[in-house]
C-alpha cells in the first residue's frame, strides 16, 4: 500500500501530559472511505488520537500525517476546517440556536449550508429545532445538532468522539443505523471513538482496540471475534449476553 | 436644574463611553497577555484607591480646571469595574466551548467575535453597569473643578447649608443612577434570556 494513500497516519506518535504517558508509541493509518472505530476504556488515549489530528495537541514524539503532510506543517486553520470534529460534550455554543451553530462553520469559511436538509439528516424536524438554543434540547437533540454541525461544511474527513453517547438505546440504534446509509454513498473517512463494542461492531469497517495509551490491535469489522486479543476479549466478554 | 442633570448624563455617558472603548479592548489583551495582567490590573487598581477629589486635583494642572480633567478623571475610576469585568467574563468561559470554536477552524479574531466575547458578554455588561452606577456618583465631585453637573447644586447647598439645594441635586443624581441601573437590568434580561 502506498504510504500516501492514507488519509491519516500515526508514525510511533507518543503523547505524555504532567508526566503521564497517554499515548504510547501509536501506529495507524487510517484509509479513504473507512471507518476506523477507536474502542477502548476511558482514559485509554482515544480522544488524544483525536485531538493529534486536527492538532488541537501536539505529539510529544513521532509525527501525526493527514493526507501525506504532517499536521505540524498544515496551516491549523485551513487543516480544521477540512475535518469535521464531533466534541464528546457537543460543544454547541450556547448562545447560538440549532441552526446559527450548524451554519457557522461554513459561514467562517464564506459559504452557506442547507441548514434545514442537515436537521433532516440527523433525524431533527427542521422547522421546530432550527431556532432552538442548545439549553433548550435533550441531551441527544444537542449531539444530533453536533453532528450535523461537523456535516456542514461536507468535510471528507471525520472524528467522531463518542458522538451518540448520550442517547437511549433505540436512538443511538436509529443513529448508527443512519450514519452507516449515508457515510458510503459521501464517500466519508472518519475515525470513531466510543467504549461501547456493539457500537463499534454496527458502524466500524475497522476496529482498533487501545489500551493503556497503546493500540492492542487493528482488524476489520468481521474479523474482530476472531482476532481479539486480551482488551479485546475483555470487550467481548463486557458485552457478551448483548452480542 | 434639568440643564445640569443633562451635563451629568453627558459626563457620565462621555465617560462610559470611553472606559469602554479602553478597557474592552484592554481586558482582551491582558486576556492573551499573561504576564501583563498582574502589573496593570495593580495601576488600574491605584487609580481606583486615589480619593476622587485629590485626583481632580492633580489633573487641574496638566489638564486644567473643565469638563477635560472630570472625564479623564472619571473614565480612570470606570476603568477597574470593567477591565475586571471582561476579564472574568473571558476566563470563565467554558474551555469545551473554545475547543470546538477552535476544531472549527476558527481564528483568533473569530474565536474572539464568536465564541468568547458573546459568552463573556454577561458579566462584560455588568462591569459596565456598576461602573456607570458609581460614575453617576462621582461625577457629582465633577463640579469642584468646574466641570458642571448635579454636584454643582450639592455643592452650592453645602456651602450656604440649604439642605434643599443639596437634595435638589442629590436626588437627580440618585434618580439618574437607578434609571441607568434599571436600563442595564433591561438590557441583561432582553438579551440573556437563554
Amino acid at each position: 500500500m502506498d504510504s500516501n494513500a492514507a488519509v491519516i497516519e500515526f508514525e510511533q506518535v507518543s503523547y505524555r501530559v504532567a508526566g503521564k504517558l497517554v499515548l504510547d508509541d501509536f501506529s495507524l493509518r487510517v484509509m479513504p472511505g473507512e471507518t476506523l472505530v477507536l474502542l477502548g476504556r476511558s482514559g485509554s488515549g482515544k480522544t488524544t488520537a483525536l485531538r493529534l489530528v486536527n492538532g488541537l495537541i501536539s505529539p510529544t514524539s513521532g509525527v501525526v500525517r493527514v493526507l501525506g503532510r504532517p499536521v505540524a506543517e498544515w496551516n491549523l486553520i485551513e487543516l480544521r476546517r477540512s475535518i469535521g470534529y464531533v466534541i464528546q460534550s457537543g460543544g454547541l455554543f450556547p448562545h447560538l440556536t440549532a441552526g446559527d451553530n450548524i451554519a457557522l462553520g461554513p459561514k467562517l469559511a464564506g459559504r452557506t449550508c442547507d441548514v434545514d436538509g442537515l436537521l433532516d439528516r440527523v433525524g431533527l424536524p427542521a422547522a421546530e429545532f432550527r431556532g432552538r438554543r442548545p439549553l433548550q434540547l435533550s441531551g441527544g437533540e444537542r449531539q444530533r445538532v453536533s453532528v450535523a454541525r461537523a456535516l456542514a461544511s461536507d468535510p471528507p474527513l471525520l472524528l467522531l468522539d463518542e458522538p451518540f453517547s448520550a442517547l437511549d438505546p433505540i436512538t443511538r440504534f436509529e443513529l448508527q443505523q443512519e450514519f452507516v446509509r449515508w457515510r458510503t454513498p459521501m464517500g466519508k473517512t472518519a475515525v470513531f471513538v466510543t467504549h461501547d463494542l456493539t457500537e463499534a461492531l454496527r458502524v466500524g469497517t475497522r476496529i482498533g482496540v487501545m489500551a493503556d495509551g497503546a493500540l492492542e490491535s487493528c482488524v476489520p469489522t468481521g474479523d474482530f471475534k476472531r482476532f481479539a486479543g486480551v482488551e479485546g476479549r475483555r470487550f467481548l466478554e463486557a458485552f457478551g449476553a448483548t452480542l | 436644574m434639568l440643564r445640569l442633570s443633562g451635563q451629568h448624563l453627558r459626563l457620565t455617558l462621555l465617560a462610559m463611553v470611553l472606559a469602554v472603548a479602553i478597557g474592552v479592548p484592554l481586558a482582551v489583551w491582558l486576556h492573551r497577555q499573561e504576564r501583563w495582567r498582574g502589573p496593570v490590573l495593580m495601576v488600574v487598581n491605584i487609580l481606583q484607591t486615589v480619593p476622587s477629589l485629590a485626583l481632580f486635583g492633580f489633573l487641574i494642572p496638566v489638564l486644567g480646571i473643565g469638563p477635560v480633567s472630570a472625564v479623564f478623571a472619571l473614565v480612570a475610576y470606570a476603568l477597574l469595574p470593567v477591565v475586571r469585568g471582561t476579564l472574568t467574563g473571558l476566563m470563565t468561559v467554558d474551555p469545551t466551548l473554545l475547543e470546538s470554536g477552535d476544531a472549527l477552524g476558527m481564528t483568533d479574531r473569530e474565536r474572539l467575535r464568536w465564541v468568547e466575547l458573546p459568552l463573556a458578554a454577561p458579566q462584560i455588561l455588568n462591569g459596565i453597569r456598576v461602573a456607570t452606577v458609581a460614575t453617576v456618583g462621582t461625577a457629582t465631585i465633577a463640579a469642584a473643578i468646574g466641570a458642571g453637573g448635579l454636584g454643582e447644586l450639592i455643592f452650592r447647598g453645602v456651602a450656604t447649608v440649604d439642605s434643599r439645594q443639596i437634595l435638589a441635586g442629590a436626588c437627580p443624581a440618585a434618580a439618574l443612577a437607578l434609571a441607568l441601573d434599571g436600563g442595564f437590568a433591561w438590557l441583561e434580561r432582553s438579551f440573556f434570556r437563554r
